[in-house]
């Protein structure tokens, strides 16, 4: 399987009036074609602004970007434009992703219209064919969002998304909008998309449910940094992290008669605002130590394609 | 009607609860006959998704429903043998706050963003035991460590807070005045779910100190796994399950349940497609009288669903089914 | 046997425009039950009509003078009285309407459509340009809008058009104001995000996805805004600038009324209260399109 998105060492970061925001730091991974590759983690780690740099709708302030063996970590007008056509994304939230203004026929005809390959006739088909494929139903191909759940609104991100054939697409939390039986409709959906065009999803997400039932491979952010990739049921099996480990237990789980040890953290997330070098999940860790505030956390493979971002990771897990 | 007896004796008892709205020249059937029981320090969990109406029983047992929307109110609601809803406006506003608390869904907006944390609290103590102003400070500051809130931290704005500790303000502010019963609607909805745990955990124990009864309303399976005794499952306005947490989680019964459970993607589990609910969410402002509200989208559904309504039919001590498949099972 | 009504969305057909919140349809649906905006909109319209008839309708003309007829009072066969020269005063009441609705509107088309403009791009681009921008029309918007409209008469000399064009301008940093605003507000939807990321070029952004989604609330401002510069217009005529006599824009009438206002009211009277009731008029449709375009009055 060769590679389709190689990132390494990426940064992202902001400026703001109180000094610059670290939103992603040093981040590196790789993403397979055909897989799922799930980014998850809690609000404010960075996951969604990553998702948007590897695309570029946000310029990396470091680090390199790999696209089917070639860089585009920097890129023309022209090389741009170019790249939009094969990564795509679909939003998280289905009420303000879509124009209000425009019917889901417009929508979903917008990109291709754009892109000048299309026109007339041809493009009706198209538009057709793909409002078909992701379940809209015909008396909705006129409608305005407003008259559409959001259930319906989001498969419409999903025919703009593919509509342009693209290899990638950054999935950002687009079911964490929708009620849950919604959220299965439109996973399967996705799901299906995948195995039917060979399309590579960057899923980025905060509910680990959702995430093991989609990826094949999982990184786990904390504030910025990667702590923990692996393939999916490995992490789940047989998490490294102190992070990942507190981030698993404290999920709640349907089963009532073995319920977990759950691992309670202490204190709460600190700033991303110029962030003392080293682990920042350090103020919370039941294990940290000075040594864990040096610059440069290693990258330990723990297992075949299982690296953890911790210096004392040898020593917690007895290995 | 299933018999749910002893409702003298039961701490909150619901008994054909029924709410309607009007929204323009149409009528929302927002509850439509509801009974349920909680027992004297048990947990009540409400479960159903966005629409269901579970905010609506809270705010209907509170009574703090808009007036100039509410079009009808019915039924019983009896606080340790007193119907809360016959009681004139003057007495249930001694009530709220002080008997029953709600906390509601997210944080951010529930707060005052121009009062700190301390004044709020204490606010709510002045009003319902008429302390002094020295005197409410001193316990509002107690019962922000009781949540986990340092007093040097008391004089801070609720925008200065994250959304954990905002929530647990709110949670301050519930119980300052030791309720009997607490309402809580998707207390951790917004949260993340490290967040979530601490808060979850913070409201167990303190639930275990004070004995208070509580209602927890939630659309999260895991949640109610965790925390709740006894589950209600609502559907269209109705409670078409009821049971014990055992009853509900090992032996689920009504489509609508099963399907909820089907549609969960498991930690345990590899399944390779999730089998969600078809269809959409039911229509509020359709008053179903003579049929089963979930017979669009049962994968069970049969012609009498179409033509009659179910009742509550019992089919284990306590754990009521409102389905024509239940009725089969008695 | 009762049929189980599908969901909402399901058994709907399909909606027409009319049901679309913030379109034309929808607009005129909501004020057709507003009875003073109905009535303020018959005024104007019977007022262009009747202004542009009025060859057909009266038998005086608008400049026929008549010494005879000085300083007339009301009466039977001049309803409004004559003015200095012996001239009809309904008939140049009337006549005058066109100059004053039509300077209101077209001053305010062209004023709203820079401002849109401006302000658009302002909040879509955001630093530099921004701050350039924003700076200019800090300028202008130091000067009381009737001060900043005489200066520019002033430096561009009396006429019509010139009075179109210094009321435009005044107008301008308000409208592009509220725009700005408005774009910041859309500037953060995903939809937008979504634009780029499909290759829109962003004038085409901006035009097809910023502009139509903030112009709601400056339908209201623009209405108003006719009113206003209407006002204007009549001001400035009525201090000598603009629109000069023996054109009967009615700020000219009232300056010419103006000495004689003690003996002849009338003079003053007619056309200050046309002036009224025009204001009037689009104010109350400015109130009725705001609460037709208010999301939260809607529910």
């Amino acid at each position: 399987m060769e590679n389709l998105l190689e990132v390494k060492n990426l940064k992202k970061y902001f400026p703001s009036p109180r000094g610059m925001v670290h939103a992603v730091d040093d981040v590196t991974f790789t993403i397979h074609a055909g897989e799922t590759m799930g980014l998850v983690g809690e609000s404010g780690c960075g996951k969604s602004t990553l998702g948007r740099t590897c695309i570029h709708l946000l310029e990396s302030t470091g680090g390199q970007i790999i696209f089917d063996g070639k860089d585009v970590t920097t890129l023309s007008k022209q090389e741009l434009i170019e790249y939009r056509n094969h990564v795509q994304i679909i939003f998280q939230d289905p009420y303000s992703s879509l124009n209000p203004r425009m019917t889901v026929r417009d929508t979903v005809m917008e990109p291709l219209r754009l892109a000048g390959k299309m026109k007339g006739a041809e493009l009706e088909k198209e538009a057709t064919r793909l409002m078909d494929l992701v379940g809209i139903e015909k008396r909705f191909y006129d409608s305005y969002p407003h008259e559409l759940d959001g259930g319906r609104r989001q498969r419409v991100g999903v025919a703009r998304a593919i509509s342009l054939k693209p290899k990638f697409i950054v999935c950002d939390e687009p079911v964490s909008a929708l009620d849950v039986s919604i959220q299965a409709q439109i996973l399967n959906l996705l799901m299906d998309l995948q195995d039917e065009y060979k399309l590579t999803y960057m899923f980025v997400t905060h509910d680990l449910s959702v995430v093991r039932h989609i990826s094949s491979n999982i990184c786990v952010m904390y504030l910025g940094q990667m702590v923990e990739t692996a393939p999916t049921l490995d992490l789940f099996d047989r998490p490294y992290h102190p992070y990942t480990k507190a981030l698993l237990s404290a999920i709640p789980t349907v089963d009532i008669h073995h319920p977990h040890q759950r691992i309670v953290l202490k204190g709460e997330i600190t700033s991303p605002i110029n962030p003392k070098p080293g682990c920042r999940f350090a103020p919370r860790c039941p294990y940290a130590t000075e040594q864990c505030s040096k610059p440069d956390l290693p990258l330990v493979e723990v297992e075949p394609n299982h690296f953890v971002a911790c210096c004392r990771v040898k020593e917690i897990n007895q290995l | 009607m299933a018999d749910i007896t002893k409702s003298e004796t039961q701490f909150l008892s619901v008994r054909d609860l029924k709410v309607e709205y009007k929204l323009g020249k149409d009528t929302i059937y927002a509850v439509n006959k509801v009974s349920f029981d909680l027992q004297k320090g048990k947990t009540l969990g409400l479960v159903g998704e966005t629409g269901a109406g579970k905010t609506t029983i809270a705010k209907a047992i509170m009574r703090i429903l808009p007036s100039h929307s509410l079009k009808t109110l019915h039924g019983e609601v009896s606080l340790e043998g007193v119907n809360v809803l016959a009681l004139p406006e003057s007495q249930m506003r001694t009530l709220r706050g002080k008997r029953i608390s709600m906390i509601f869904q997210d944080p951010m907006t529930a707060l005052n963003p121009l009062k700190t944390v301390v004044d709020q609290i204490a606010e709510s103590i002045r009003l319902h035991q008429h302390k002094s102003k020295a005197d409410a400070r001193i316990d509002a500051i107690k019962m922000l460590e009781t949540v986990g809130i340092s007093a040097d931290r008391a004089d801070v704005y609720p925008h200065q807070f994250s959304g954990g500790m905002k929530q647990r303000v709110v949670i301050a502010m519930a119980l300052a005045c030791d309720p009997d019963l607490l309402i809580a609607d998707e207390p951790t909805t917004a949260l993340d779910v490290t967040i979530q745990a601490q808060v979850l955990e913070l409201v167990r124990k303190l639930q275990k100190e004070t004995g208070t009864s509580m209602i927890l309303i939630t659309h999260d399976l895991g949640v109610v796994a965790e925390t709740c005794d006894s589950v209600a499952v609502v559907y269209a306005g109705e409670v078409i399950e009821y049971g014990t947490k055992e009853d509900v989680f090992d032996h689920p019964t009504h489509p609508y349940t099963i399907g909820l459970f089907g549609a969960l993607p498991d930690l345990k589990k590899n399944v390779k497609r999730l089998s969600p609910v078809k269809g959409l969410p039911p229509d509020p402002s359709e008053e179903y009288t003579d049929s089963c509200p979930f017979a669009a989208r049962c994968p069970h559904v049969s012609e009498r669903c179409h033509t009659s309504k179910p009742d509550s039919y019992e089919i284990s001590d306590g754990h009521t089914v409102k389905c024509f498949l239940a009725k089969e099972m008695k | 046997m009762s049929e189980t009504k599908k969901n909402l969305n399901e058994n709907q057909p399909r909606r027409s425009k009319s049901e679309k919140p913030g379109s034309l349809p929808y607009i005129w649906n909501y004020i057709k039950h507003n009875k003073s905006a109905m009535a303020g909109l018959f005024f104007l319209v019977g007022l262009f009509i009747i202004s542009f008839l009025t060859p057909y309708i009266f038998k005086y003309n608008y400049r026929q003078v008549d010494v005879f007829l000085q300083y007339l009072k009301p009466c039977a066969a001049h309803p409004f009285g004559c003015d200095e020269v012996g001239r009809d005063l309904l008939v140049r009441v009337l006549y005058g309407a066109k100059y004053t609705l039509s300077i209101g509107l077209i001053a305010t088309a062209g004023g709203g459509l820079t401002g849109i403009l401006l302000g658009a791009i302002s909040g879509y681009f955001g630093g530099k340009v921004d701050s350039i921008i924003m700076r200019c029309l800090d300028v202008f918007q130091s000067f009381p809008t009737i001060l900043l409209a005489i200066a520019i008469s002033a430096a561009l000399g009396p006429g019509y058009w010139k009075l179109i064009l210094a009321c435009g301008i005044a107008g301008i940093p308000g409208y592009a104001r509220m725009m700005r605003a408005n774009t910041l507000t859309i500037r953060s939807s995903e939809y937008i995000e979504a634009a780029t990321s499909i290759n829109c070029p962003t004038p085409k952004i901006i035009l097809k996805h910023v502009i139509p989604n903030a112009i709601s609330p400056m339908i209201v401002l623009l209405s108003m805004g006719v009113a206003n510069a209407a006002l204007v217009a009549s001001s400035l005529s009525f201090l000598g600038f603009g629109v000069v006599p023996p054109t009967p824009e009615w700020g000219v009438l009232l300056s010419s009324g103006r000495s004689y206002i003690l003996q002849y009211p009338h003079m003053v009277v007619f056309p200050g209260l046309f002036i009224m009731l025009t204001v009037l008029s689009f104010n109350l449709i400015g109130d009725a399109l705001r609460d037709a375009l208010d999301p939260k009055l809607r529910n």
